[in-house]
Parts: C-alpha cells; sequence; structure tokens
C-alpha cells in the first residue's frame, strides 16, 4: 500500500489538505532518452536494487499502516498560537482636555491562541500598541501626545450551520478588554489620560475557504517531479461587539486628586470612584478583523489581517471616542498533528 | 479567486485609507475666534473652583467679552480678548498658552514688595562663612554662628527640582546640629507638591492635621468630592530628622506649591511662619486645548485650613497664607546689608 494520496476533492471531508499527489512516473520518452543515456546499463541496475529495496520498505509501513492511522488522519481539536505586529492609523478624541481630534501613526504586536474544535472554537488574543499623534492645528499651534495600549478578548464560538461546504461560521460570546493612556504634555496636571473597559459581548466569524493548487518541483535520481497539493486559502471576517461591561474615565477635570494625602491612593480612589457598568448604547465596543491566512506545506500559516478597533463612552457629558485601526502580519502556528478542521 | 483577492484588497486598502475613523470620532471642531472664546469661557463656568470664593459673576464676564468677538480677528487681538477674560478670575494658576506668549495674572506678585534679594541672602549670610556653605540638590544651606548660637539657614527655591533621599538626609544631618533653623522659600514658584511633603515631613516625628482637600467633580457651583484630611507625615529616618525650632521665610512670590508647605509647616507647633502672605494658589491647575490649539489652565481644585475662623468655617487661603509673624524686607537694613526677614528669624528663634 503507497502511502501516498490522491488530491482531495470532497471538502467535507476531514483530511489533511496539503497531502502530495501520485509521484509522476517518466513518460515513455523519457524512458528512452534515459536508455540512450551513458550509464544507462548501470542506472539501471542501480534502480532495481533501489526498487527492490524500496518495496521492502513500503511493505513494512503498509503493514504499520493498517494497525495505525497516520497522526494527521486523526480526529481532535486543532491547536493554533499566533504572534504579529502591524502598522496602521489610529485617531482619537478626549473632550476632558480638548474638543480637537488627534490623529497619528502606530504600531502594535500581540499575539493569540485559538483551539479549534469540530463544533466550536475558542479564542484568546492580545495587542498592545504605541502611537504618536498631533491634534492637526494650523501651524504651530499644534500639540503632539503619545499614546500606549492594550486590548485583549477571549471568546467562545459555536459552530453554525451554513448550506455550503466551503463557508464556516461561528459566533458565541466573548469577553473584551481594552486599556488606552494617553500623554499629552501641554495639558500639565491633565496631562495623562486614559480609558479602561471590561466587557461582555458577542462575536461572530464568517470564514471561506478558497481552494489554491499549488505545485513544487523534486528531483528523483534523474527525474524532475512535480508534487502538487491542494491548501484552502481562508478569508475571513470577525467581528467583536461589547454589549455590557465596566467603563472607567479620568477625573472630571482630567487630574487626579493630587492633593490629598497620597496621590497614588487618591489616583486609584478616582478611578474606582468613575467606575461605571454601561450597556451597548452608552458605550460602544467594537473589534473588527478582515484576515487572510494563507496555510504552508508544513502545517503553519501565514496570516495578514485588517484590524478596526472603536470605543466611546461618554461620562458626565465628556465623551472620549478612539479609533484603531492596524494592517497586521502574522505568523500561524499549527501546535497539533491532527487533521485540518473547517 | 483572483476576484475576491480582488475585492478583498479593494475592501481593505479602502478601510485603511479612507474616512473610517470620522465615524467614530467625528470631524474637527470649529476653530474660528467665536468657538474659541465659547469654549474657553464654558470650561472656567463648569470647571474653575473658585467662582464662588472669588463671588464671580461669569455670566457678566461673557456679557463684557462676548460682544468683543468678531469674525475675522487676528490671533493677537483674540489672545488679548481671553487674556483679559482670564484675568477675570485673579488667579496666578490662570494661564492662556500660546506659541508668541502666555497670559498670566501678574497684580498678584507686583501689589506687594518683593520681600526677598537673592544677592543680599548669598552674599551676607550664606557665603558670609563659605566654608559652611553647601548646595545640595535644589537646596542651599549654611550654619550662621549667632551669639553662640548655631542657626541653620536652608533655602529652596523651586520645587520642580527634586532632592535624593540621601541629599535630603545630609541637609537634615547639618540642621540637627543647630539650635534653630530658617527654612527660607521666598520666591519660590512652587513645582511638584510631593516635595512639599518630603520636605516637612523632615521637621515632625509625628503626623498632624494640616489641611484638607477637594476637587471639582461636576459643572454645578457646588459640585466637588468629599473633604479629605491631608497630614504632614514624617518622612525619611528619624535621625535624619530635626525637630527644633523653625522657622519658614515666605513672600508673596512663595506660590503654589510653596504655600502648600506653608500649610505643611503651619501644622507643626514648633514652625512659625514669618514674613508676607504667601502668593496663595492652592487650587491645583488642570490643563486643556481650545479648539484653535491654544493651550489654557485654571484652578480645578480647592484646598482649605486645618484651622477654623470665627465662625468655625476652614480659612480658604486660595489668596495666600498668612504669616504668624507679618515681617518686610527693610530697604534700609537691606542697603547695609542685612536681611530685616532673616534678622527677625533670628530674634525669633533665640528668643524661643
Amino acid at each position: 500500500m503507497n502511502q501516498q494520496t490522491q488530491i482531495r476533492t470532497d471538502f467535507n471531508s476531514t483530511h489533511s489538505y496539503t497531502q502530495p499527489l501520485p509521484m509522476n512516473h517518466p513518460t515513455r520518452k523519457e524512458k528512452k532518452a534515459i536508455k540512450h543515456q551513458p550509464g544507462a546499463r548501470s542506472a539501471t541496475a542501480l534502480l532495481i536494487i533501489m526498487g527492490l529495496l524500496l518495496s521492502i520498505n513500503a511493505h513494512a509501513q503498509s503493514l504499520e499502516i493498517s494497525l495505525k492511522k497516520p497522526e494527521w488522519q486523526k480526529k481532535g481539536a486543532n491547536h493554533h498560537l499566533i504572534g504579529g505586529w502591524g502598522l496602521g492609523v489610529a485617531a482619537y478624541r478626549e473632550q476632558i482636555t480638548s474638543p480637537r481630534i488627534y490623529r497619528g501613526l502606530q504600531a502594535e504586536m500581540g499575539g493569540a491562541y485559538e483551539r479549534h474544535g469540530q463544533k466550536s472554537i475558542a479564542a484568546y488574543d492580545s495587542w498592545m500598541g504605541m502611537g504618536g499623534f498631533t491634534d492637526e492645528a494650523e501651524g504651530w499651534n499644534a500639540n503632539f501626545s503619545g499614546a500606549f495600549w492594550v486590548r485583549s478578548h477571549l471568546a467562545y464560538l459555536f459552530r453554525l450551520p451554513m448550506p455550503e461546504g466551503r463557508w464556516s461560521l461561528h459566533a458565541g460570546p466573548s469577553g473584551q478588554f481594552y486599556s488606552m493612556l494617553r500623554l499629552q504634555p501641554a495639558h500639565g496636571n491633565a496631562s495623562a489620560t486614559h480609558d479602561f473597559s471590561l466587557n461582555g459581548g458577542l462575536r461572530m466569524r464568517i470564514e471561506y475557504a478558497l481552494p489554491s493548487r499549488s505545485g513544487e518541483t523534486k528531483r528523483w535520481f534523474i527525474f524532475r517531479i512535480r508534487e502538487s497539493y491542494l491548501r484552502y486559502i481562508r478569508l475571513g471576517w470577525e467581528t467583536d461587539l461589547g454589549l455590557l461591561g465596566l467603563q472607567s474615565r479620568p477625573a472630571y477635570t482630567g487630574v487626579p486628586n493630587v492633593g490629598g494625602e497620597d496621590a497614588v491612593v487618591g489616583a486609584l480612589n478616582e478611578w474606582i470612584d468613575n467606575l461605571r457598568l454601561a450597556g451597548l448604547g452608552k458605550f460602544t465596543y467594537l473589534n473588527n478583523q478582515f484576515y487572510l491566512r494563507y496555510p504552508l506545506r508544513n502545517g503553519n500559516s501565514l496570516r495578514i489581517g485588517l484590524n478596526s478597533m472603536g470605543y466611546r463612552w461618554s461620562h458626565r457629558d465628556q465623551p472620549v471616542a478612539v479609533w484603531i485601526q492596524t494592517l497586521q502580519m502574522g505568523y500561524q502556528f499549527r501546535l497539533d498533528n491532527h487533521a485540518e478542521i473547517r | 479567486m483572483n476576484r475576491i483577492m480582488r475585492y478583498f484588497t479593494l475592501l481593505s486598502w479602502s478601510l485603511l485609507l479612507g474616512g473610517c475613523d470620522q465615524l467614530w470620532v467625528g470631524e474637527q471642531p470649529a476653530d474660528d475666534p467665536r468657538a474659541v472664546f465659547e469654549t474657553l469661557w464654558t470650561e472656567v463656568e463648569g470647571k474653575y473652583s473658585y467662582l464662588d470664593y472669588k463671588n464671580l459673576d461669569w455670566n457678566r464676564v461673557y456679557q463684557t467679552y462676548s460682544p468683543m468677538i468678531r469674525p475675522g480677528m487676528n490671533e493677537l487681538e483674540l489672545f488679548r480678548v481671553l487674556e483679559a477674560m482670564m484675568n477675570e478670575l485673579q488667579d496666578g494658576h490662570a494661564n492662556l498658552f500660546t506659541p508668541f506668549t502666555y497670559s498670566a495674572y501678574r497684580p498678584l506678585f507686583l501689589s506687594r514688595p518683593t520681600n526677598f534679594d537673592a544677592r543680599l541672602v548669598l552674599e551676607r549670610y550664606f557665603l558670609r562663612d563659605s566654608l559652611s556653605f553647601f548646595t545640595t540638590g535644589p537646596i542651599q544651606h549654611a550654619i550662621l554662628d549667632t551669639l553662640g548660637k548655631r542657626i541653620g539657614l536652608m533655602a529652596y527655591r523651586d520645587f520642580t527640582q527634586s532632592p535624593s533621599e540621601a541629599q535630603l538626609d545630609f541637609v537634615m544631618d547639618r540642621m540637627r546640629t543647630c539650635d534653630g533653623v530658617i527654612l527660607d522659600v521666598r520666591a519660590n514658584g512652587g513645582g511638584l507638591l510631593t516635595n512639599t511633603r518630603r520636605l516637612a515631613g523632615r521637621f515632625t516625628n509625628e503626623g498632624r492635621k494640616s489641611h484638607y482637600h477637594r476637587m471639582k467633580m461636576g459643572r454645578g457651583a457646588d459640585d466637588f468630592s468629599p473633604l479629605e484630611s491631608v497630614f504632614t507625615e514624617p518622612t525619611g529616618e528619624e535621625e535624619h530628622r530635626y525637630t527644633g525650632p523653625v522657622v519658614l521665610l515666605q513672600n508673596r512670590g512663595s506660590y503654589s506649591a510653596t504655600s502648600f508647605l506653608a500649610m505643611h509647616m503651619r501644622a507643626l507647633p514648633q514652625v512659625r511662619l514669618l514674613g508676607d502672605t504667601t502668593g496663595g494658589g492652592l487650587g491645583i491647575p488642570h490643563g486643556a486645548s481650545l479648539p484653535n490649539g491654544w493651550n489654557y489652565r485654571f484652578s480645578v481644585g480647592q484646598a482649605l485650613s486645618a484651622e477654623l475662623d470665627s465662625n468655625g468655617a476652614y480659612w480658604n487661603w486660595e489668596n495666600g497664607v498668612p504669616p504668624h509673624t507679618a515681617v518686610d524686607l527693610d530697604p534700609v537694613q537691606a542697603s547695609q546689608g542685612f536681611d530685616s526677614m532673616i534678622e527677625r528669624a533670628i530674634v525669633d528663634l533665640l528668643s524661643r
């Protein structure tokens, strides 16, 4: 039994998507050409010996396979570890300290872990970023600012039925954490403002598996062998919406109670005082991502995504609005040898 | 596949480059003179912490200055109108900052004598015995031998500069050898409150209530946070503190954080405040921007004395912490090489 398999065409199968095609044997023309090459006789003898050895080896392997399924055919969850970075643009308006919108460039880095089961996906990701901003005021009136942020998401998504085989749809509850620290040196005691948001919400992910045939040419002795692979490029859209959560804003004037007994304790107390429970409509948190995952032959993937995060919250009629958009590039490691689950 | 990829790429770049941020953050505000004026007036009305204390009718201020705003006025004209409006607050912490200048309420200091001559102090006191004079971080200090008594003289002129703990230890170790200490904070325009606490705490071995503090929390005139007690707590190791008689020298230029220091020191029984009333500035200022990018600040907090007035109310010393002993710098004595305020402080210490 030869362990090389045919191209998989049934999309509902859970078999691996990167198995090689059968070897292309030399054509008659090629065989004729080989015969007339110098040393062809000795090569033929060598081929016969090698063939014998291979057949013994194949026989031994087929015995083993008959007892035990290959690892890649086993059913089980897929585990993915993703690392990446991104560049993009961002904007914010912090109305405690300025009516102007600050816009700038930013960079992010982060990671994610995903467990893909037959019926569900568990996902966690965390990104941290920093950016430089200007309020775009005219000429020398412009002000500058820096900002640092972190956002994390946790979700458990259930597979929902889809009519067509190449589409998959998942949805489920999610938890979101987002916090940003903004530094505006021109604002003296109010030079540091922040957001804090810890929410429960919903996430939805829709993915399309785009088949793509790729080939790789290999040499086998004097032969050039074309191995063909079928891989599924994943195009996806994922959106995460906050429904209910705790939000905190800086003090009404933007200044923590630094005149108090202990500035750190005062600031912490004030942060707690300003913590509010809010529902959708009072606040908005939306994290949106379009992504493309390109599987490699080794089971890992390259990943490119366009992530947009928007946040709005108003406390004491002084709203804050933040928008961060990042073109992310990442590498997705497969941590298991199970069959690919789509 | 190519078609899908094309759509995906197109969508990605349109989201990346398109004005998607406007959906979230909106558009830049109007930055014409009227918008700038209205923003500043509204912010003061909702956040300034001393409108009631100063009995300011902010609506009258609006009626006075609003007609001066006209379309097309240039930046300098606009600045002068806003400067005048800010100075209605009569607050050293009320400033308007532009790239070409900033506004300040100067009568606060100019209405009183300077009561300080830096060269006189340096030449006639610190350098009286140059071997005794040190500049340790931001603190100048010397020990004056007066009628057989050792009087320590410390000067701290800028609370934005922070000494290390070791530097403070060094200074206090010298002061511990003295019979009395003069702490001169004249012309100290303020800085970090933490420095005032660190310094005041070197003169006590037990915590004492210094003052109360509160912050503006909403638009209403009485929307303040609850009063929070603030104590003068011991700082540093006990062997690096001085608890003998102290005189704090202050003048009108002792402003903001220095007024906080005066309140901290006033809470200590062995400390006497001498000189002029401080410049005040006990309202913590915030900082913010106007629609045209100019920046401003004004007081958004209040500090109230732990001491009570004759009506049983806390003193509001926003306009200055009063001295126990009022003394001005005598120009005649100054011309003869004597700082009458330091001389009076020495007499005070020797008499205790």
